[in-house]
Protein backbone atom coordinates (compact mmCIF):
# COMPACT_ATOMS: atom_id res chain seq x y z
CA UNK A 1 0.00 0.00 0.00
CA UNK A 2 1.30 3.43 -0.85
CA UNK A 3 1.40 5.69 2.19
CA UNK A 4 2.97 9.11 2.07
CA UNK A 5 6.06 9.22 4.25
CA UNK A 6 5.35 10.54 7.75
CA UNK A 7 8.16 13.07 7.47
CA UNK A 8 6.42 14.82 4.57
CA UNK A 9 6.23 18.41 5.86
CA UNK A 10 2.90 19.08 4.18
CA UNK A 11 1.31 16.08 5.88
CA UNK A 12 2.82 17.13 9.19
CA UNK A 13 1.35 20.58 8.67
CA UNK A 14 -2.11 19.65 7.40
CA UNK A 15 -2.65 15.98 8.27
CA UNK A 16 -3.13 12.79 6.24
CA UNK A 17 -5.83 12.52 3.59
CA UNK A 18 -7.91 10.42 5.98
CA UNK A 19 -7.59 13.07 8.70
CA UNK A 20 -8.59 15.79 6.26
CA UNK A 21 -11.54 13.84 4.92
CA UNK A 22 -12.66 13.00 8.44
CA UNK A 23 -12.42 16.64 9.46
CA UNK A 24 -14.26 17.71 6.30
CA UNK A 25 -17.40 15.94 7.52
CA UNK A 26 -17.78 18.77 10.03
CA UNK A 27 -15.73 21.40 8.21
CA UNK A 28 -16.22 20.92 4.45
CA UNK A 29 -13.49 23.44 3.66
CA UNK A 30 -10.84 21.02 4.97
CA UNK A 31 -11.38 18.97 1.82
CA UNK A 32 -9.58 21.74 -0.06
CA UNK A 33 -6.23 20.35 1.04
CA UNK A 34 -7.10 16.96 -0.51
CA UNK A 35 -7.79 18.77 -3.77
CA UNK A 36 -4.50 20.68 -3.50
CA UNK A 37 -2.60 17.50 -2.85
CA UNK A 38 -3.95 15.32 -5.66
CA UNK A 39 -5.60 17.42 -8.36
CA UNK A 40 -2.51 17.73 -10.55
CA UNK A 41 -1.81 13.98 -10.48
CA UNK A 42 -5.41 13.03 -11.26
CA UNK A 43 -5.51 15.58 -14.06
CA UNK A 44 -2.31 14.23 -15.58
CA UNK A 45 -3.63 10.65 -15.43
CA UNK A 46 -6.88 11.62 -17.19
CA UNK A 47 -4.92 13.78 -19.63
CA UNK A 48 -2.97 10.73 -20.74
CA UNK A 49 -6.17 8.79 -21.28
CA UNK A 50 -8.53 11.40 -22.74
CA UNK A 51 -6.56 14.52 -23.64
CA UNK A 52 -6.12 17.80 -21.83
CA UNK A 53 -9.45 19.52 -22.40
CA UNK A 54 -11.49 16.48 -21.33
CA UNK A 55 -9.15 16.07 -18.37
CA UNK A 56 -10.10 19.56 -17.20
CA UNK A 57 -13.71 18.44 -16.74
CA UNK A 58 -13.13 14.86 -15.63
CA UNK A 59 -10.53 15.77 -13.01
CA UNK A 60 -12.85 18.44 -11.61
CA UNK A 61 -15.75 15.98 -11.58
CA UNK A 62 -13.56 13.42 -9.77
CA UNK A 63 -13.16 15.76 -6.82
CA UNK A 64 -16.82 16.73 -6.82
CA UNK A 65 -17.80 13.06 -6.62
CA UNK A 66 -15.16 12.40 -3.98
CA UNK A 67 -16.44 15.29 -1.90
CA UNK A 68 -20.02 14.08 -2.12
CA UNK A 69 -18.97 10.52 -1.25
CA UNK A 70 -16.54 11.43 1.53
CA UNK A 71 -18.80 9.93 4.23
CA UNK A 72 -18.14 6.52 2.68
CA UNK A 73 -14.36 6.92 2.71
CA UNK A 74 -12.52 4.29 4.78
CA UNK A 75 -10.75 6.48 7.30
CA UNK A 76 -8.32 3.67 8.18
CA UNK A 77 -6.56 4.36 4.86
CA UNK A 78 -4.23 7.36 5.32
CA UNK A 79 -3.80 8.04 1.60
CA UNK A 80 -6.79 8.78 -0.64
CA UNK A 81 -4.85 8.22 -3.85
CA UNK A 82 -6.32 4.84 -4.72
CA UNK A 83 -9.84 6.07 -3.96
CA UNK A 84 -9.43 9.14 -6.16
CA UNK A 85 -7.84 7.17 -9.03
CA UNK A 86 -10.73 4.73 -8.79
CA UNK A 87 -13.29 7.51 -9.14
CA UNK A 88 -11.33 8.99 -12.05
CA UNK A 89 -11.08 5.58 -13.73
CA UNK A 90 -14.84 5.12 -13.46
CA UNK A 91 -15.38 8.48 -15.11
CA UNK A 92 -12.86 7.64 -17.84
CA UNK A 93 -14.79 4.42 -18.50
CA UNK A 94 -17.71 6.50 -19.73
CA UNK A 95 -15.39 7.76 -22.48
CA UNK A 96 -13.92 4.41 -23.57
CA UNK A 97 -14.56 5.05 -27.24
CA UNK A 98 -12.98 8.49 -27.06
CA UNK A 99 -9.99 7.01 -25.31
CA UNK A 100 -9.39 4.40 -28.01
CA UNK A 101 -9.84 7.08 -30.66
CA UNK A 102 -7.22 9.22 -28.92
CA UNK A 103 -4.65 6.41 -28.89
CA UNK A 104 -5.29 5.73 -32.58
CA UNK A 105 -4.71 9.42 -33.29
CA UNK A 106 -1.50 9.32 -31.26
CA UNK A 107 -0.40 6.26 -33.16
CA UNK A 108 -0.67 8.16 -36.42
CA UNK A 109 1.61 10.92 -35.23
CA UNK A 110 5.02 11.04 -33.63
CA UNK A 111 4.54 14.70 -32.82
CA UNK A 112 3.22 15.95 -29.48
CA UNK A 113 -0.39 14.90 -29.44
CA UNK A 114 -2.14 17.93 -28.12
CA UNK A 115 -2.35 21.22 -29.88
CA UNK A 116 -1.02 23.86 -27.55
CA UNK A 117 -3.91 25.84 -26.20
CA UNK A 118 -3.93 29.59 -26.02
CA UNK A 119 -3.44 29.34 -22.27
CA UNK A 120 -0.40 27.15 -22.75
CA UNK A 121 1.16 29.61 -25.14
CA UNK A 122 0.52 32.49 -22.77
CA UNK A 123 2.01 30.61 -19.86
CA UNK A 124 4.95 29.45 -21.96
CA UNK A 125 4.30 25.84 -21.05
CA UNK A 126 5.54 23.36 -23.58
CA UNK A 127 4.68 19.68 -23.54
CA UNK A 128 7.71 17.45 -23.97
CA UNK A 129 5.51 14.36 -24.03
CA UNK A 130 5.64 12.26 -27.17
CA UNK A 131 4.07 8.82 -27.15
CA UNK A 132 5.65 6.18 -29.37
CA UNK A 133 3.18 5.39 -32.15
CA UNK A 134 3.48 1.65 -31.54
CA UNK A 135 2.76 2.08 -27.86
CA UNK A 136 -0.31 4.19 -28.62
CA UNK A 137 -1.51 1.60 -31.13
CA UNK A 138 -1.08 -1.08 -28.50
CA UNK A 139 -3.03 0.83 -25.88
CA UNK A 140 -5.87 1.31 -28.39
CA UNK A 141 -6.16 -2.46 -28.78
CA UNK A 142 -6.39 -3.30 -25.08
CA UNK A 143 -9.72 -3.91 -23.41
CA UNK A 144 -10.88 -1.11 -21.14
CA UNK A 145 -10.44 -3.29 -18.05
CA UNK A 146 -6.89 -4.31 -18.93
CA UNK A 147 -6.03 -0.72 -19.77
CA UNK A 148 -7.31 0.49 -16.38
CA UNK A 149 -5.01 -1.87 -14.53
CA UNK A 150 -2.00 -1.25 -16.74
CA UNK A 151 -2.23 2.54 -16.54
CA UNK A 152 -2.89 2.65 -12.80
CA UNK A 153 0.21 0.51 -12.22
CA UNK A 154 2.35 2.43 -14.70
CA UNK A 155 1.25 6.01 -14.08
CA UNK A 156 -0.08 6.15 -10.54
CA UNK A 157 2.45 3.80 -8.95
CA UNK A 158 -0.39 2.02 -7.17
CA UNK A 159 0.21 -1.41 -5.65
CA UNK A 160 -1.84 -4.46 -6.66
CA UNK A 161 -3.87 -4.07 -3.47
CA UNK A 162 -4.56 -0.42 -4.20
CA UNK A 163 -5.54 -1.12 -7.81
CA UNK A 164 -7.85 -3.87 -6.61
CA UNK A 165 -9.48 -1.46 -4.16
CA UNK A 166 -9.67 1.35 -6.70
CA UNK A 167 -11.34 -0.78 -9.37
CA UNK A 168 -13.24 -3.03 -6.96
CA UNK A 169 -11.84 -6.22 -8.43
CA UNK A 170 -10.01 -9.12 -6.78
CA UNK A 171 -6.25 -8.79 -6.38
CA UNK A 172 -5.73 -11.90 -8.53
CA UNK A 173 -7.64 -10.23 -11.35
CA UNK A 174 -5.27 -7.29 -11.16
CA UNK A 175 -2.33 -9.60 -11.77
CA UNK A 176 -3.96 -11.49 -14.63
CA UNK A 177 -5.15 -8.31 -16.36
CA UNK A 178 -1.73 -6.74 -16.02
CA UNK A 179 0.05 -9.78 -17.43
CA UNK A 180 -2.35 -9.96 -20.35
CA UNK A 181 -2.04 -6.25 -21.08
CA UNK A 182 1.74 -6.34 -20.96
CA UNK A 183 1.92 -9.42 -23.21
CA UNK A 184 -0.30 -7.76 -25.80
CA UNK A 185 1.63 -4.54 -25.68
CA UNK A 186 4.99 -6.24 -26.06
CA UNK A 187 3.73 -8.16 -29.00
CA UNK A 188 2.56 -4.98 -30.72
CA UNK A 189 5.63 -2.97 -29.80
CA UNK A 190 7.89 -5.86 -30.72
CA UNK A 191 9.87 -5.92 -27.52
CA UNK A 192 9.75 -9.68 -26.95
CA UNK A 193 10.44 -9.29 -23.29
CA UNK A 194 13.68 -7.36 -23.50
CA UNK A 195 14.06 -3.73 -22.53
CA UNK A 196 14.12 -1.05 -25.20
CA UNK B 1 13.24 0.55 -20.61
CA UNK B 2 10.12 -1.65 -20.71
CA UNK B 3 6.57 -0.81 -21.75
CA UNK B 4 5.57 0.33 -18.24
CA UNK B 5 8.53 2.71 -18.17
CA UNK B 6 7.59 4.08 -21.59
CA UNK B 7 4.05 4.80 -20.44
CA UNK B 8 5.28 6.37 -17.21
CA UNK B 9 7.78 8.55 -19.04
CA UNK B 10 5.07 9.82 -21.36
CA UNK B 11 2.73 10.40 -18.42
CA UNK B 12 5.33 12.24 -16.33
CA UNK B 13 6.21 14.54 -19.21
CA UNK B 14 2.63 15.67 -19.76
CA UNK B 15 2.04 19.23 -18.59
CA UNK B 16 0.00 19.60 -15.44
CA UNK B 17 -3.36 21.36 -15.51
CA UNK B 18 -3.38 24.99 -16.52
CA UNK B 19 -4.01 27.48 -13.78
CA UNK B 20 -7.35 28.27 -15.35
CA UNK B 21 -8.40 24.61 -15.28
CA UNK B 22 -7.31 24.29 -11.65
CA UNK B 23 -9.17 27.44 -10.72
CA UNK B 24 -12.34 26.27 -12.46
CA UNK B 25 -12.19 22.89 -10.75
CA UNK B 26 -11.58 24.60 -7.44
CA UNK B 27 -14.53 26.91 -7.98
CA UNK B 28 -16.83 23.98 -8.74
CA UNK B 29 -15.68 22.19 -5.62
CA UNK B 30 -16.02 25.35 -3.54
CA UNK B 31 -19.57 25.82 -4.80
CA UNK B 32 -20.35 22.23 -3.84
CA UNK B 33 -18.77 22.70 -0.41
CA UNK B 34 -20.84 25.80 0.20
CA UNK B 35 -24.08 24.15 -0.89
CA UNK B 36 -26.28 22.83 1.93
CA UNK B 37 -25.93 19.08 2.52
CA UNK B 38 -28.36 17.18 0.38
CA UNK B 39 -28.57 19.86 -2.26
CA UNK B 40 -27.07 17.40 -4.70
CA UNK B 41 -24.61 17.77 -7.50
CA UNK B 42 -23.61 21.18 -8.73
CA UNK B 43 -24.11 21.24 -12.50
CA UNK B 44 -21.04 21.34 -14.67
CA UNK B 45 -19.92 24.54 -16.31
CA UNK B 46 -22.53 26.14 -18.53
CA UNK B 47 -25.38 23.88 -17.47
CA UNK B 48 -28.25 24.40 -15.09
CA UNK B 49 -29.81 27.21 -13.21
CA UNK B 50 -28.35 26.41 -9.81
CA UNK B 51 -24.87 27.37 -10.89
CA UNK B 52 -26.16 30.54 -12.47
CA UNK B 53 -27.89 31.40 -9.22
CA UNK B 54 -24.64 30.70 -7.40
CA UNK B 55 -22.72 33.00 -9.71
CA UNK B 56 -25.26 35.77 -9.22
CA UNK B 57 -24.79 35.32 -5.51
CA UNK B 58 -21.04 35.70 -5.86
CA UNK B 59 -21.42 38.82 -7.96
CA UNK B 60 -23.83 40.29 -5.43
CA UNK B 61 -21.37 39.54 -2.65
CA UNK B 62 -18.58 41.17 -4.58
CA UNK B 63 -20.64 44.27 -5.34
CA UNK B 64 -21.48 44.46 -1.68
CA UNK B 65 -17.82 44.14 -0.71
CA UNK B 66 -16.72 46.76 -3.20
CA UNK B 67 -19.36 49.25 -2.14
CA UNK B 68 -18.36 48.69 1.46
CA UNK B 69 -14.76 49.48 0.52
CA UNK B 70 -12.08 47.88 2.59
CA UNK B 71 -13.24 45.35 5.17
CA UNK B 72 -11.36 45.28 8.45
CA UNK B 73 -10.39 41.92 9.89
CA UNK B 74 -12.92 41.13 12.52
CA UNK B 75 -10.60 39.11 14.67
CA UNK B 76 -12.33 35.94 13.60
CA UNK B 77 -9.00 34.29 12.98
CA UNK B 78 -10.68 31.56 11.01
CA UNK B 79 -9.87 30.36 7.57
CA UNK B 80 -11.97 28.55 5.05
CA UNK B 81 -9.66 27.30 2.31
CA UNK B 82 -12.56 26.33 0.11
CA UNK B 83 -14.60 29.51 0.26
CA UNK B 84 -14.84 30.93 -3.23
CA UNK B 85 -14.38 34.54 -2.22
CA UNK B 86 -12.67 35.22 1.06
CA UNK B 87 -14.83 37.42 3.24
CA UNK B 88 -12.00 38.98 5.15
CA UNK B 89 -8.23 39.28 5.24
CA UNK B 90 -7.82 36.24 7.49
CA UNK B 91 -9.63 34.03 4.98
CA UNK B 92 -7.69 35.52 2.09
CA UNK B 93 -4.35 34.94 3.79
CA UNK B 94 -5.33 31.36 4.63
CA UNK B 95 -6.11 30.82 0.94
CA UNK B 96 -2.74 32.32 0.07
CA UNK B 97 -1.04 29.99 2.57
CA UNK B 98 -2.69 26.97 0.95
CA UNK B 99 -1.71 28.20 -2.52
CA UNK B 100 1.90 28.77 -1.51
CA UNK B 101 2.22 25.13 -0.43
CA UNK B 102 1.83 24.30 -4.13
CA UNK B 103 4.86 26.38 -5.12
CA UNK B 104 7.42 24.44 -7.15
CA UNK B 105 10.15 22.72 -5.19
CA UNK B 106 13.53 22.59 -6.95
CA UNK B 107 15.94 19.68 -6.72
CA UNK B 108 19.35 20.43 -5.27
CA UNK B 109 20.81 20.85 -8.77
CA UNK B 110 18.05 23.15 -10.03
CA UNK B 111 17.22 26.85 -9.85
CA UNK B 112 14.15 28.90 -9.09
CA UNK B 113 13.71 31.40 -11.91
CA UNK B 114 11.93 34.61 -10.98
CA UNK B 115 10.79 37.22 -13.47
CA UNK B 116 9.96 40.39 -11.58
CA UNK B 117 8.75 43.76 -12.71
CA UNK B 118 10.01 46.16 -10.08
CA UNK B 119 9.35 49.83 -9.64
CA UNK B 120 12.24 51.37 -7.82
CA UNK B 121 11.59 54.65 -6.06
CA UNK B 122 14.49 57.07 -5.74
CA UNK B 123 15.03 60.47 -4.22
CA UNK B 124 18.26 62.48 -4.04
CA UNK B 125 19.98 65.82 -4.47
CA UNK B 126 22.86 67.14 -6.56
CA UNK B 127 24.23 70.37 -7.98
CA UNK B 128 21.02 70.88 -9.93
CA UNK B 129 18.81 70.42 -6.92
CA UNK B 130 16.62 67.60 -5.64
CA UNK B 131 15.01 64.92 -7.75
CA UNK B 132 12.37 62.33 -7.06
CA UNK B 133 11.09 59.59 -9.28
CA UNK B 134 10.77 55.91 -9.95
CA UNK B 135 12.33 53.59 -12.50
CA UNK B 136 10.92 50.37 -13.89
CA UNK B 137 13.39 47.49 -13.77
CA UNK B 138 12.74 43.99 -15.02
CA UNK B 139 14.78 41.64 -12.88
CA UNK B 140 15.18 38.02 -13.83
CA UNK B 141 16.81 36.08 -11.04
CA UNK B 142 18.11 32.51 -11.07
CA UNK B 143 18.28 31.34 -7.46
CA UNK B 144 20.16 28.06 -6.89
CA UNK B 145 18.64 25.42 -4.66
CA UNK B 146 22.16 24.48 -3.56
CA UNK B 147 23.04 26.50 -0.43
CA UNK B 148 26.42 27.55 -1.82
CA UNK B 149 25.21 28.11 -5.39
CA UNK B 150 25.65 31.39 -7.22
CA UNK B 151 22.74 33.72 -7.88
CA UNK B 152 22.55 35.22 -11.39
CA UNK B 153 20.51 38.34 -12.07
CA UNK B 154 19.67 39.98 -15.38
CA UNK B 155 18.38 43.52 -14.97
CA UNK B 156 16.71 45.29 -17.86
CA UNK B 157 16.24 48.95 -17.04
CA UNK B 158 13.04 50.61 -18.17
CA UNK B 159 11.44 54.01 -18.01
CA UNK B 160 12.60 56.36 -15.30
CA UNK B 161 9.82 58.79 -14.55
CA UNK B 162 10.87 61.80 -12.53
CA UNK B 163 8.07 63.40 -10.59
CA UNK B 164 10.28 66.25 -9.39
CA UNK B 165 13.60 67.78 -10.41
CA UNK B 166 15.84 67.16 -13.41
CA UNK B 167 17.46 64.00 -14.75
CA UNK B 168 20.49 63.09 -12.70
CA UNK B 169 23.90 61.60 -13.30
CA UNK B 170 24.15 57.85 -13.23
CA UNK B 171 20.67 57.18 -14.52
CA UNK B 172 20.50 53.88 -16.38
CA UNK B 173 19.17 54.49 -19.89
CA UNK B 174 16.00 52.69 -20.87
CA UNK B 175 16.86 49.39 -22.52
CA UNK B 176 20.16 48.89 -20.68
CA UNK B 177 20.74 45.22 -19.83
CA UNK B 178 23.23 44.21 -17.14
CA UNK B 179 24.05 40.82 -15.67
CA UNK B 180 25.14 40.43 -12.07
CA UNK B 181 26.75 37.49 -10.30
CA UNK B 182 26.38 36.72 -6.62
CA UNK B 183 24.21 38.22 -3.94
CA UNK B 184 24.57 41.86 -4.93
CA UNK B 185 21.05 42.00 -6.35
CA UNK B 186 19.25 40.43 -3.43
CA UNK B 187 18.50 43.79 -1.80
CA UNK B 188 16.06 45.12 -4.34
CA UNK B 189 12.98 47.24 -4.66
CA UNK B 190 12.79 47.94 -0.96
CA UNK B 191 13.06 44.30 0.14
CA UNK B 192 15.85 41.84 0.72
CA UNK B 193 15.76 38.30 -0.61
CA UNK B 194 17.77 36.99 2.30
CA UNK B 195 19.52 33.68 1.96
CA UNK B 196 18.67 32.55 5.48
CA UNK B 197 14.92 32.69 4.79
CA UNK B 198 14.78 28.91 4.81
CA UNK B 199 15.68 28.89 8.50
CA UNK B 200 12.58 30.69 9.75
CA UNK B 201 10.13 28.83 12.03
CA UNK B 202 7.04 27.18 10.57
CA UNK B 203 4.84 28.23 13.48
CA UNK B 204 3.24 31.66 12.95
CA UNK B 205 3.81 32.98 16.50
CA UNK B 206 7.44 31.90 16.55
CA UNK B 207 8.07 33.36 13.09
CA UNK B 208 6.51 36.68 14.06
CA UNK B 209 8.55 36.78 17.28
CA UNK B 210 11.78 36.21 15.34
CA UNK B 211 10.91 38.92 12.80
CA UNK B 212 10.01 41.37 15.55
CA UNK B 213 13.23 40.66 17.46
CA UNK B 214 15.29 41.29 14.33
CA UNK B 215 13.38 44.51 13.61
CA UNK B 216 14.01 45.78 17.15
CA UNK B 217 17.72 45.01 16.85
CA UNK B 218 18.07 46.72 13.49
CA UNK B 219 16.19 49.86 14.49
CA UNK B 220 18.23 50.19 17.69
CA UNK B 221 21.52 49.55 15.86
CA UNK B 222 23.21 52.98 15.56
CA UNK B 223 24.56 52.09 12.14
CA UNK B 224 21.08 51.64 10.65
CA UNK B 225 20.18 55.34 10.67
CA UNK B 226 22.45 58.32 10.25
CA UNK B 227 20.72 60.24 13.01
CA UNK B 228 19.92 59.61 16.64
CA UNK B 229 16.38 58.45 17.02
CA UNK B 230 13.86 59.96 19.36
CA UNK B 231 12.58 57.27 21.77
CA UNK B 232 9.02 57.62 20.48
CA UNK B 233 10.23 56.99 16.91
CA UNK B 234 11.57 53.53 17.74
CA UNK B 235 8.29 51.57 18.03
CA UNK B 236 6.99 53.29 14.89
CA UNK B 237 10.05 52.26 12.92
CA UNK B 238 9.99 48.74 14.36
CA UNK B 239 6.42 48.28 13.15
CA UNK B 240 7.46 49.31 9.62
CA UNK B 241 10.47 47.00 9.68
CA UNK B 242 8.28 44.09 10.76
CA UNK B 243 5.90 44.59 7.83
CA UNK B 244 8.77 45.06 5.36
CA UNK B 245 10.38 41.84 6.53
CA UNK B 246 7.16 39.84 6.31
CA UNK B 247 6.32 41.14 2.84
CA UNK B 248 9.87 40.41 1.74
CA UNK B 249 9.60 36.83 3.03
CA UNK B 250 6.48 36.04 1.01
CA UNK B 251 8.36 36.74 -2.22
CA UNK B 252 11.59 35.11 -1.11
CA UNK B 253 12.67 32.11 -3.20
CA UNK B 254 15.03 30.95 -0.44
CA UNK B 255 12.06 30.36 1.88
CA UNK B 256 10.36 26.98 1.62
CA UNK B 257 6.67 26.82 0.65
CA UNK B 258 5.94 25.90 4.29
CA UNK B 259 7.68 29.04 5.52
CA UNK B 260 5.83 31.23 3.03
CA UNK B 261 2.57 29.66 4.21
CA UNK B 262 3.59 30.43 7.79
CA UNK B 263 4.28 34.06 6.88
CA UNK B 264 0.75 34.43 5.50
CA UNK B 265 -0.62 32.88 8.70
CA UNK B 266 1.53 35.25 10.79
CA UNK B 267 0.14 38.20 8.83
CA UNK B 268 -3.37 37.03 9.76
CA UNK B 269 -2.60 37.73 13.39
CA UNK B 270 -1.48 41.31 12.87
CA UNK B 271 -3.74 44.27 13.62
CA UNK B 272 -4.74 46.64 10.82
CA UNK B 273 -4.76 43.98 8.14
CA UNK B 274 -7.66 44.48 5.77
CA UNK B 275 -8.99 42.89 2.62
CA UNK B 276 -9.21 44.93 -0.58
CA UNK B 277 -11.48 43.26 -3.15
CA UNK B 278 -9.83 44.81 -6.18
CA UNK B 279 -6.20 45.84 -6.35
CA UNK B 280 -3.80 46.13 -9.27
CA UNK B 281 -0.19 45.07 -9.08
CA UNK B 282 2.77 46.84 -10.64
CA UNK B 283 2.01 45.20 -14.00
CA UNK B 284 -1.61 46.39 -13.95
CA UNK B 285 -3.03 42.93 -13.24
CA UNK B 286 -6.13 43.09 -11.10
CA UNK B 287 -6.41 40.80 -8.14
CA UNK B 288 -7.57 40.58 -4.57
CA UNK B 289 -5.38 42.01 -1.86
CA UNK B 290 -4.47 42.22 1.78
CA UNK B 291 -3.48 45.64 3.00
CA UNK B 292 -1.40 46.34 6.10
CA UNK B 293 -1.20 49.90 7.35
CA UNK B 294 0.68 51.55 10.17
CA UNK B 295 1.85 54.95 11.37
CA UNK B 296 5.12 56.10 9.82
CA UNK B 297 7.35 58.96 10.92
CA UNK B 298 6.01 61.37 8.32
CA UNK B 299 2.53 59.93 7.94
CA UNK B 300 0.65 56.67 7.34
CA UNK B 301 2.33 53.87 5.47
CA UNK B 302 0.72 50.83 3.92
CA UNK B 303 1.74 47.75 2.02
CA UNK B 304 -0.56 45.91 -0.34
CA UNK B 305 -0.04 42.23 -1.13
CA UNK B 306 -1.91 41.32 -4.30
CA UNK B 307 -3.10 37.82 -5.23
CA UNK B 308 -4.62 36.28 -8.34
CA UNK B 309 -8.39 36.26 -7.83
CA UNK B 310 -9.06 32.55 -8.25
CA UNK B 311 -5.84 30.72 -7.45
CA UNK B 312 -4.58 33.10 -4.72
CA UNK B 313 -1.08 32.88 -6.13
CA UNK B 314 1.07 35.87 -5.27
CA UNK B 315 0.94 38.59 -7.93
CA UNK B 316 3.15 41.02 -6.08
CA UNK B 317 3.13 43.91 -3.66
CA UNK B 318 3.06 47.71 -3.54
CA UNK B 319 4.23 50.02 -0.80
CA UNK B 320 2.92 53.53 -0.18
CA UNK B 321 4.12 56.21 2.21
CA UNK B 322 2.77 59.60 3.14
CA UNK B 323 5.78 61.86 2.58
CA UNK B 324 6.27 65.50 3.46
CA UNK B 325 6.42 67.72 0.39
CA UNK B 326 8.50 70.87 -0.20
CA UNK B 327 5.36 72.96 0.15
CA UNK B 328 4.84 71.56 3.66
CA UNK B 329 1.98 69.28 2.71
CA UNK B 330 1.88 65.50 2.86
CA UNK B 331 1.33 63.29 -0.17
CA UNK B 332 0.87 59.55 -0.41
CA UNK B 333 3.61 58.24 -2.70
CA UNK B 334 4.17 54.84 -4.23
CA UNK B 335 7.67 54.03 -2.96
CA UNK B 336 8.12 50.54 -4.28
CA UNK B 337 6.34 47.72 -6.00
CA UNK B 338 6.96 44.33 -7.51
CA UNK B 339 4.94 42.24 -9.90
CA UNK B 340 5.98 38.59 -10.01
CA UNK B 341 5.50 37.72 -13.66
CA UNK B 342 6.86 34.19 -13.42
CA UNK B 343 8.25 31.82 -10.82
CA UNK B 344 9.31 28.39 -11.99
CA UNK B 345 11.94 25.71 -11.55
CA UNK B 346 14.62 25.52 -14.24
CA UNK B 347 17.70 23.39 -14.82
CA UNK B 348 20.25 26.02 -15.82
CA UNK B 349 21.25 29.67 -15.79
CA UNK B 350 21.81 31.86 -18.86
CA UNK B 351 25.17 32.47 -20.48
CA UNK B 352 26.55 35.82 -19.39
CA UNK B 353 27.90 37.80 -22.38
CA UNK B 354 31.68 38.16 -22.35
CA UNK B 355 31.45 41.95 -22.66
CA UNK B 356 29.04 42.31 -19.74
CA UNK B 357 30.23 45.07 -17.42
CA UNK B 358 27.50 46.24 -15.06
CA UNK B 359 27.51 50.02 -15.02
CA UNK B 360 24.62 50.55 -12.68
CA UNK B 361 23.72 49.28 -9.26
CA UNK B 362 21.35 46.37 -9.52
Amino acid sequence: MHVSPPQDPEILLLGTDAELIGASLEQPERFGAVFDRHFDAIHRYVHLRLGESTADDIAAETFLRAFRARKQYDLSKPSARAWLYGIASNLVADHARSEARRYRALARSAAPADQESHDDRVAGRVSAAVMQPALAAGLAKLSAGDRDVLLLIACADLSYDEVAAALRIPKGTVGSRLNRARRKLRKIIGMNGEDL
Amino acid sequence: MNELDLIKEYHDNLPGPSRRASARAWSRLAAQAQAPEGLGPVPARGRGLRRLAFRVGVVAALVSAVSAGVVVVGGDGGGSPLSLRPANAAELLEQAAAASLKDPRPRADQFVYLDRKDLQYHIGSGPEGEWEGAQEVRREIWVPAAPDGEVITRATFGKDVLTRGKPYEGQAAEGTVNYYRGDQCLAIAGGVLRRDAGEFPTEPGALLAKVRQEAEQEVRDPSTFDQELAPEAIPILVEGFVVDKLVSLVENPFATPEIRATVFRALKTMPNVTIAPDLADAAGRHGIGAEISWAGLEGRQRSEIVFEQETFKLFGWRHFEELKQPDGGVKETLTGSTALMASEVVDSTPEIPADNEPQYPC
